[in-house]
């Protein structure tokens, strides 16, 4: 009988519950637009259909800004190797392989749907890591493509566009209407400005709520096709610049320079996290060990 | 160090803790039965002389205690310095409660004759079964009063097996107090144990 990780429906409970309120958010939204007048329906197609495109070609533009260059399996044969076994097993099709030049560690996935999927890592990733913490990273991005986040992602922040460039632009769209007549389109035209810019505040921060859930979820994605939690948190101690922190200075030498501990471990715990994407280092390391416990059944 | 100390610039060096050494009886069972890790025979303390004359009183009371401790627990006692200046005792036994017990009692030692804030650390080297390398050390602080592990891979190039550390950390943490915080795991490189 193998110990397994278990499905966290504590996290899938917290990611129901945000994507529910954006939905909620976005019927508001919604209503007070339609109720305020058809002079955004235009608009509303206008941003969809840069959205589509945004989702359409999504691997394209992604790749091109971060200067991402496709390689093939002759080029980077162990990188193929390791992509293709992790397909494999994750049973996806193979996504293309990408290579950005540039020391810092990092790794990305984007693309539509798994057929439309690209990995990429960086040259200094590869220098940097060990085979396994490679293979751990680029499981965590094959995670993000099985979970379909580039279009979870998108879609989530349809309205939330929509409501951003309402504020933004709103001297040429709010004022500005042809078919009524004085203070009674002004004063809807604030109620749209007003309403626009709640939605875009709030829905900032459910989409990042929800964006970090799902690299929860992509980090339990890396541990469960991986078996090895402790290589993804390697990997990502590594790649955070810790590695300054793990030290590699002797106790007995650092002793000799502080022999009085000053300076304050900084806890992850802070108002910061609500405005990232990502969840902070000591709560992935920490969700990571939880995995590790629950993969030896304690 | 309170408010008060850094602004009156009265810095006290913290004492040592040594009550959670014990919790390493029962850890040990988990370390066996979920990684492989064995005791290797081998534990050790290392600590900072100090230049006083009442402090060479202390550790020779220190030695002697555990030389008379060991000679019962049937268990070698070696003393001799490194390169940084600092002493270790270190510990020969096959009985893991015996090294457990061992460096408690040469680390209360000290702790009695006030001389707590002289010791660094405490070292119980593991190894796998069958096989010399890798080694584990677990690391046991005594100012902060936990433990890590530190698995050195090169000892000349100063290369470590972060992710084989990481993954104790997840399976010890419910058993040892261990350091949360990562920037205080500091190796020992080459030490005698």
């Amino acid at each position: 009988m193998r110990r397994q990780i278990k499905t966290d429906k504590g996290l899938q409970a917290r990611m129901f519950l945000t994507m529910f309120l954006l939905a909620a958010l976005y019927l508001f939204f919604a209503l007070v637009l339609w109720q305020a007048g058809v002079g955004y329906t235009g608009m509303a197609v206008v941003i969809g259909g840069m959205l589509l495109a945004q989702y359409y070609f999504s691997d394209r533009m992604v790749l091109w800004s971060m200067g991402a260059r496709e390689v093939g399996p002759a080029e980077a044969p162990e990188l193929h190797a390791l992509v293709e076994r992790l397909a494999i097993l994750a049973d996806v099709p193979k996504p293309r392989v990408a290579i950005v030049r540039t020391p810092v560690p990092n790794a990305f996935a984007t693309g539509r749907s798994p057929a439309h999927a690209v990995v990429a890592v960086t040259t200094g990733l590869l220098e940097r890591l060990d085979p396994p913490e490679v293979e751990a990273v680029l499981a965590h991005e094959l995670s993000h493509i099985r979970h379909r986040d580039v279009a979870v992602m998108t879609l989530a922040s349809f309205f939330a566009t929509v409501a951003s460039f309402l504020v933004q632009h709103f001297y040429y769209w709010g004022w500005g209407y042809g078919d009524r007549e004085g203070r009674e389109g002004r004063g809807a035209a604030a109620v749209v400005y007003l309403v626009s810019l709640v939605v875009w505040i709030i829905s900032y921060f459910l989409i990042n709520a929800l964006s970090r859930y799902r690299e929860f979820a992509a980090d339990r994605g890396s541990a469960l096709l991986t078996g090895a939690p402790g290589q993804l948190a390697s990997a990502l101690v590594k790649i955070s610049g810790v590695m300054q922190r793990i030290p590699t200075r002797d106790l007995r030498q650092a002793e000799a320079l502080n022999a009085f501990f000053i300076v304050p471990a900084l806890r992850g715990e802070s108002l910061m996290e609500l405005f990232s994407t990502h969840p902070s280092l000591e709560r992935r390391l920490e969700y990571l060990r939880r995995l590790e416990r629950e993969m030896e059944g304690r | 160090m309170g408010l008060w100390d850094v602004l009156l610039g009265r810095s006290r060096v913290p004492s040592a803790r040594t009550e959670p050494l014990f919790t390493l009886s029962t850890a040990r069972l988990t370390l066996e039965a979920m990684s492989g890790w064995i005791p290797a025979g081998r534990a050790g303390l290392v600590l900072r002389p100090a230049e006083d004359s009442a402090f060479a009183a202390a550790a020779q009371e220190a030695r002697d205690l555990v030389g008379l401790a060991s000679q019962e627990l049937g268990s070698r006692v070696q003393v001799e310095g490194d390169e940084y200046g600092y002493t270790w005792f270190v510990f020969h036994d096959r009985d893991w409660e015996d090294l457990v017990a061992l460096t408690h009692m040469a680390g209360q030692t000290l702790v009695e004759q006030g001389y707590g804030d002289r010791l660094l650390a405490a070292v119980f080297r593991l190894e796998q079964r069958e096989t010399t390398t890798p080694v584990l050390y677990l690391i046991f602080n005594y100012k902060r009063g936990s433990f890590y592990p530190f698995i050195p891979v090169d000892h000349k190039g100063k290369e470590r097996d972060t992710a084989g550390e990481m993954r104790l950390f997840a399976l010890l943490e419910k058993e040892l107090p261990l350091e949360k915080d990562l920037s205080r795991w500091y190796p020992l490189w080459n030490n005698p144990v």
